[in-house]
Parts: structure tokens; C-alpha cells; sequence
């Protein structure tokens, strides 16, 4: 019994030497955890990789100013160039005290000319090594990464990891940026090659820039601007809007926000949104819709003829929110003409979506994952080659636009006339 | 072979083939039905699952011939004191390389995974640890501990699955038929040496409160597995798309890794760990043990015991042989796989012979 014992408190003590993790031990307070990672062309190297390490301390309390805007910086940033990420996190670990990790990384922020000219290259290390996730969050930025991280000024939050996953949230309220833009379905999109990707679109907002630029002619869509262009002043100088439009893991162009609308609307993902629609009946004036998802969307492909041909309804369910002096839309009679010109509307962005994604010959809607079902096996859809016939694909689109609701007014105030 | 007397019922049976079999699903067996269904994983699960109940019929009966017995005492009274040893013998090398390669798949995912500076010696020490404890107790507290796990351990399963359906996109399962009905079908047959594994269930066959039991585990345990099987290769393959999904050494890991409902729920990984660890200590546990007792029962041994330390120590060294990683992968894959289809054929050959000498059933009774 005695020996049992004895063999029994040996096991433990091994246990509490075993169980300590000891080889794999850090603590929290020698390790630099990098929010976000910015990568740019480099000139000595492959790449210029800028981290974005937290500084707990001024993270917890006190820093003011998020991102790199602030005086007293919850965050440190330093450029490093290396061929890989692996590479720049040595160069880095070389002269901060802090072991630098990626376990808490939360975003990518990649040059747009870069994007445009190389992809990166170094995807898989994200997919690869272990520190990385895939739900880090894949953003291009509009000039240069290292740049932007450094100008970012999130004011409403200390720490800026917050404020772009916040930001991230927003699509469902706005639909003006991908309904996701994670290392995850990038990578899945170029493997599959049923969707290509499509990810958010940043940019800093100098002010003084807007206002050197040409103004736009008046614009009736809400959104249609890309990050960098947003007609406003004030608030954080970071803008998250539209989306970069990939072929594969290359960047082909800027889609607006309104576009990505379009996207959201075809791809079936849309929630909701707020959408100006010209007046039918009152040349020069607006009526505000709250436009929600009716119907899941209906897609018909014929790939017989000459070109594969996709019919595609679309069912939305709108909300007045305001009507300017005109007609008066809770009427009956006038409803109809109203929706009309709403579908008509919606109809026309997404045909100029089409039109635009088939010109740069990047499937970035998606409507290969239909164009798949038609085909029994992996041989026959590969020999198909989906992505060659798109740019002749004959897609046909239907809005089927029902008011349901007028807001918590019906006919509009006398003092709107 | 003087074994621990035991009254497994149908509940712990069909817990302990199950439990046995879906830790495959936390390392890298999912890949394997990916690979070769491709968008119709699904269907060789399927396939694989109907093909193992099969196979596992000439077991269930031959447990019914013999009841009480286990596949070493049936194996000598069907085939001779020479040939009947040595089916038993055929049958442990390969359970005990299952465990061999299944101990060094462990500590590799464990290190690319979680702790990438350990030892492998030192994780494959404390897995063995346990490993050696719970065939040291029997197959009784194995498999009343695993009916307490059994609930990690599925939920281990299913919270990742549930959790990361939102990701999923089901057109990612087309092409329907996947590579087509022809790699499809001999996918599935492939793979359905699931049944081996089963065989466990026939090597404790004495630790059976009765053979209806025994036939009943097998059954329900290998369509458990199965069933979830095709869920946990569906989503797999509706969230990373098949080219990427047949990569990946370790996806049930990377799915936990993705699943992020907000800022609330995320980082699920590591319960992922904790509920993987029970379900690889469960089946090494009860693959070692099934060797040792065969490998008793062959070498006519009074104990199993005394062999539990010393194949131990042989596995913990075996292990550190594969070169590398991928090695481990394709010694699983490219032989383990098929060689435990052919095993199955060990207890048709001894129903077939039971029939032919007249041994068991009622003249084994009489």
C-alpha cells in the first residue's frame, strides 16, 4: 500500500513538471503581439513588412488616440524588408526586447500596387504557420500600407484592432463592403475557382487632398465612391468602403461601394441598405427606400448555346423612408411606378456591375458557384474552363421590387411640399 | 490467458467503437476521404460506412459462435495451435502499428499545432502514460471511462461543426459526383477497413455481457462513426472548397481555428485540444490493449499484464522513426488502410473454417 502511495506522489510530481508547458512557456509580458501587419513593395528586399505591436500598457489604460495618430500611441510601428513574413518577424525579434507573435493578429493590409502587380506571394505562410489565422482580415490598401497604418486615427477607440473588426460589422448595415474579406475565403476562392476573391478596400482620408480633387457630377447612388473619395469632413481618417476585385490572387480593380451592393444583391448575401431612387413622377428629386432581401434569388443556367446564358431574379422588399415634395407613394395608384423605377434602377447597377467584372474577366460575383451544378464531375467542369466563358456570358437580370412599409408616417407633411 | 472478467453492455460498446473510430476525425483521416471523393466526400463516407457494416458481419457472427470467447481463443479453436496463433499474431502487429503510427500522428499535430517547442518524446510519454494506466485497469474501466467522456468528446465534434456553419457554402459539394461514381465507390471500399478496427470489439469479446451486444456495438458504433463522417467531410468541404481541404494535415483543428461568431466566440481551439486529447488517449487505449490481449492470447502468456510496459516502450520508440510528418501520413494511408481492409478477411477465413470443422455454435455448446 505504502509503495502505491509512494508511486502515486512520483506521478504527480512528474505530472506538475510534465503539465507546465514549460518548453513552450511564454509570458505575456516578453511577447510583442502584432495587431496588424502592413506589406508594401520593398526596395532592398522582396517586401516592406510593417508591424503594428500593441503596447499593453497604454492599451489598458491612459493612451489616447488610436492607431498611429495619437500622441501617446497605444501602438508601436516599425518597418522591416524581408523576402517573408517569417523573414521580417526575425529582422524584428533582432532588435525590439519583445518576442514578436501573429497570434493575435487581426489584420493584413496590403499596398494596392502591389496587389495589382504581384499578389502575394507569401499567402501561405498565413495558411501555413501556425501563429496565423485564417480569420485575419485581408484589406488593400490605397497607397501605401505602411503609410496608412502610420496615419491611422481611429479616435473612437484605443485600439485600433477593435476598430476595424467594428468596422467589419458594418457591411450588414450598410452593404457597402464585402460580406467577408478573411484569409479564409480568399484562399478558398482561389482554390476553387468557383468565386474569385474580393476583399475591403481601405483608404486614409486627407482632407486637404479632397479638396483639391475635381468634383464628381451630383451623384444619386449613396455609395458611389470608393475608399479615399467619401464627399466628408471629420471623424477617423480611415475609410473602409467598396471592395478590390481580384482574378485569381492578382487585384484587377476598385469596385464603389454602390457596386458592392450589386455584388451582395447577386450574390444573394444583401441584408439591407438605404438606396435613392429618382423620383419617376418629379424630374430632380428623391425618394430614400430601405431595400431588404425579399425572396432568396432564383438563378436559371443554360450553358447549350453558343455563350452560357444565367437568368436571375432578384426579389426585394423596400420601406419608404422619405419622400421629397412630389407624389405621394403611400397611395396605391402611384406605388407601382415606384417600384418600377426602383427595380429599373437596381436593374441597371447591377448590369453595369456585370458589364464592369466582365471586362476585367473576374467572376468576382460568384456565379460559378451555380454555373457548377450543371456539371457532374470535377473532369468535366475543369475541361469547361468557367472563367473563359464568363467575359461572354449572357446574364440576364430581373428586380422584382414590393413596397411593404411607409415608414411611421403616411402622406408626407404639408411643410415637405 | 487469465483477462479481466468484464460486463461491457451495448451502451459502452457502442461508445467505445465509436469513440475508437471518430478520433480519426480530429487528425488527419477527413483529409483522406476528401482526397479521394473530392466535393463528394460525403458519398465515400457513406460508402465506407455500408461497406464496414458489411464487413463487420462475419465478426458479429463469429461472436455469436463463440460466445464469451475473444478472437484469440476462437482464432486456436478454429485454426489449430499452430495457424490460430498466428491469425492472432497477424492481427496485433497490425493494431499494434495502428498505436504505433496513431502515437506519432498525435505528438506531430500536437507540436504543429499547439506546442511547437516540446519534445515529441515528452508528449508521447504522457499520451503513453495514460495509454499504459488504462490498459493496465482493463477493458472494463476503458470503457466505462470513455462512456464518460463519450460526451466531450462528441461534443467536441459537433460545436465545431455547428459553430462553423455559417461559413459553409454548399456549392462547394459540386460537382456532384465528385471525381465520378468509379473513384467514389473504391474510395469508400477503400477506406471501409474501419471494420479492423472494429475487431476490437471481437479481441474482448469475453468482457460481452452476450453476443447481441457485441453485434449491436459494432453496428450502431461504425454507423455513428459514419453518419458522422459524411457531416464532419461536408463541411469541411462546403467551408474550404475540396482542393483545399484535402491539403490540410489537420482540418477539425483548422475549423475550430475559424470558427468566429463576433467578438464573443472565437479561439475555440484550444477546448478543440483538450476534447482531441481524450479521444486520441480513448483509442490508443483501447487499440494497445486489444494487441497486448491478443498478443497474450497468441503467444498462450497466463497475463497480459507483464506485456503492457514492454510494448509500450516499443511503441514510444517505433513511433520516432518515421522521417517526417508526411511519412506517418502515408504509412497510414498507403498501408495501414488497405492491410486493415485485408485483416478483415482473418475473421471470414475463421467463420469459414468454424463451419467447415464444426466448431462452435451448438456443437461448441454441447
Amino acid at each position: 500500500m505504502q509503495l502505491k502511495r509512494a508511486a502515486c506522489l512520483l506521478l504527480a510530481l512528474v505530472t506538475l513538471f510534465v503539465a507546465t508547458g514549460c518548453w513552450d512557456r511564454r509570458e505575456l509580458e516578453e511577447t510583442g503581439f502584432v495587431l496588424a501587419l502592413g506589406v508594401d513593395k520593398g526596395e532592398q528586399s522582396r517586401y516592406a513588412i510593417t508591424a503594428m505591436i500593441a503596447i499593453p500598457a497604454k492599451m489598458a489604460g491612459g493612451g489616447k488616440g488610436g492607431g498611429g495618430g495619437g500622441k501617446d500611441k497605444p501602438v508601436l510601428q516599425t518597418t522591416v524588408e524581408a523576402p517573408t513574413i517569417a523573414g521580417a518577424i526575425s529582422l524584428i525579434d533582432s532588435y525590439l526586447d519583445r518576442r514578436v507573435s501573429l497570434l493575435h493578429t487581426k489584420a493584413l493590409f496590403m499596398a494596392e500596387d502591389l496587389a495589382r502587380e504581384s499578389g502575394l506571394n507569401t499567402m501561405d505562410e498565413f495558411v501555413r504557420f501556425r501563429q496565423a489565422r485564417r480569420t485575419i482580415f485581408y484589406i488593400v490598401t490605397k497607397g501605401k500600407a505602411a503609410a496608412f497604418l502610420k496615419k491611422m486615427d481611429v479616435q473612437q477607440e484605443k485600439d485600433p484592432q477593435r476598430f476595424i473588426e467594428q468596422m467589419t460589422y458594418n457591411s450588414r448595415a450598410t452593404a457597402m463592403i464585402p460580406a467577408a474579406s478573411q484569409i479564409q475565403q480568399f484562399v478558398t476562392s482561389v482554390n476553387t475557382g468557383y468565386t474569385q476573391p474580393i476583399t475591403y478596400y481601405a483608404a486614409i482620408k486627407d482632407e486637404g487632398e479632397a479638396q483639391a480633387a475635381v468634383p464628381k457630377p451630383e451623384q444619386v447612388a449613396a455609395g458611389d465612391f470608393a475608399a479615399g473619395d467619401l464627399p466628408r469632413k471629420g471623424g477617423p481618417n480611415l475609410e473602409l468602403f467598396g471592395a478590390a476585385a481580384f482574378r485569381r490572387d492578382r487585384m484587377v480593380g476598385v469596385l464603389t461601394g454602390e457596386e458592392v451592393r450589386y455584388v451582395l444583391l447577386l450574390q444573394d448575401q444583401f441584408q439591407r441598405g438605404y438606396f435613392n431612387i429618382a423620383d419617376p413622377r418629379a424630374p430632380g428629386k428623391y425618394v430614400s427606400l430601405d431595400v431588404r432581401r425579399g425572396r432568396p434569388m432564383t438563378i436559371a443556367v443554360d450553358l447549350t448555346g453558343d455563350r452560357p446564358r444565367l437568368d436571375i431574379v432578384v426579389s426585394l422588399e423596400g420601406e419608404i423612408l422619405a419622400m421629397q415634395p412630389g407624389i405621394d407613394y403611400t397611395e396605391p395608384e402611384f406605388q407601382p411606378r415606384l417600384e418600377a423605377a426602383a427595380a429599373a434602377e437596381i436593374r441597371r447597377g447591377m448590369r453595369g456591375l456585370v458589364q464592369k467584372t466582365q471586362e476585367w474577366n473576374t467572376d468576382v460575383i460568384g456565379f460559378g458557384s451555380h454555373v457548377v451544378r450543371q456539371f457532374p464531375t470535377v473532369a468535366a467542369w475543369e475541361s469547361f474552363k468557367w472563367p473563359e466563358h464568363y467575359q461572354d456570358a449572357n446574364v440576364r437580370v430581373e428586380v422584382r421590387m414590393t413596397l411593404r412599409r411607409f415608414g411611421v408616417q403616411l402622406s408626407p407633411p404639408k411643410a415637405a411640399r | 490467458m487469465k483477462s479481466r472478467a468484464g460486463q461491457i453492455g451495448l451502451t459502452q460498446g457502442v461508445i467505445l467503437v465509436y469513440a475508437i473510430l471518430a478520433a480519426k476525425l480530429f487528425i488527419q483521416y477527413p483529409s483522406f476521404l476528401i482526397n479521394v471523393g473530392g466535393p463528394a466526400a460525403w458519398q465515400v463516407a457513406l460508402i465506407m460506412t455500408g461497406a464496414g457494416l458489411v464487413l463487420f458481419l462475419p465478426m458479429s457472427a463469429l461472436a455469436r459462435r463463440f460466445p464469451g470467447q475473444g478472437l484469440g481463443k476462437i482464432s486456436e479453436t478454429v485454426a489449430g495451435p499452430y495457424a490460430g496463433p498466428l491469425l492472432s499474431l497477424t492481427v496485433a502487429a497490425w493494431l499494434f502499428a495502428t498505436v504505433v503510427i496513431g502515437l506519432r500522428a498525435f505528438t506531430e499535430t500536437f507540436i504543429m499545432a499547439i506546442l511547437p517547442t516540446t519534445p515529441p518524446s515528452v508528449l508521447a510519454i504522457v499520451i503513453l502514460l495514460c495509454v499504459i494506466y488504462a490498459a493496465h485497469r482493463g477493458i472494463e474501466p476503458l470503457s466505462r471511462a470513455t462512456q464518460m467522456l463519450f460526451p466531450v468528446i462528441a461534443a467536441g465534434i459537433f460545436l465545431v461543426l455547428l459553430f462553423s456553419l455559417p461559413r459553409a457554402d454548399a456549392s462547394r459539394l459540386y460537382p456532384f459526383l465528385g471525381f465520378g461514381p468509379s473513384p467514389t465507390i473504391s474510395g469508400g471500399l477503400f477506406y471501409s477497413g474501419i471494420a479492423a478496427e472494429a475487431m476490437v470489439l471481437l479481441v474482448v469479446g469475453h468482457a460481452f455481457e452476450d453476443p447481441e451486444s457485441l453485434h449491436r456495438s459494432g453496428l450502431y458504433g461504425i454507423l455513428l462513426f459514419g453518419l458522422t463522417a459524411a457531416a464532419t467531410v461536408s463541411i469541411l468541404v462546403m467551408i474550404f472548397g475540396a482542393p483545399d481541404a484535402a491539403q490540410q494535415s489537420f482540418p477539425m483543428f483548422n475549423l475550430a481555428r475559424l470558427v468566429y461568431l463576433g467578438r464573443f466566440l472565437q479561439r475555440t481551439e484550444a477546448f478543440m485540444v483538450m476534447f482531441w486529447i481524450f479521444a486520441v488517449a480513448v483509442r490508443l487505449s483501447a487499440l494497445f490493449y486489444a494487441g497486448v490481449v491478443l498478443l497474450t492470447e497468441a503467444l498462450r502468456l497466463p497475463w497480459y499484464r507483464p506485456l503492457v510496459y514492454p510494448m509500450a516502450v516499443l511503441a514510444m520508440s517505433l513511433s520516432l522513426l518515421p522521417k517526417d510528418f508526411v511519412t506517418v501520413i502515408r504509412i497510414d494511408r498507403d498501408w495501414l488502410r488497405p492491410l486493415g481492409l485485408a485483416l478483415v478477411a482473418i475473421p471470414v477465413v475463421l467463420l469459414v473454417l468454424a463451419a467447415v470443422r464444426r466448431k462452435g455454435g451448438e456443437t461448441h455448446a454441447a
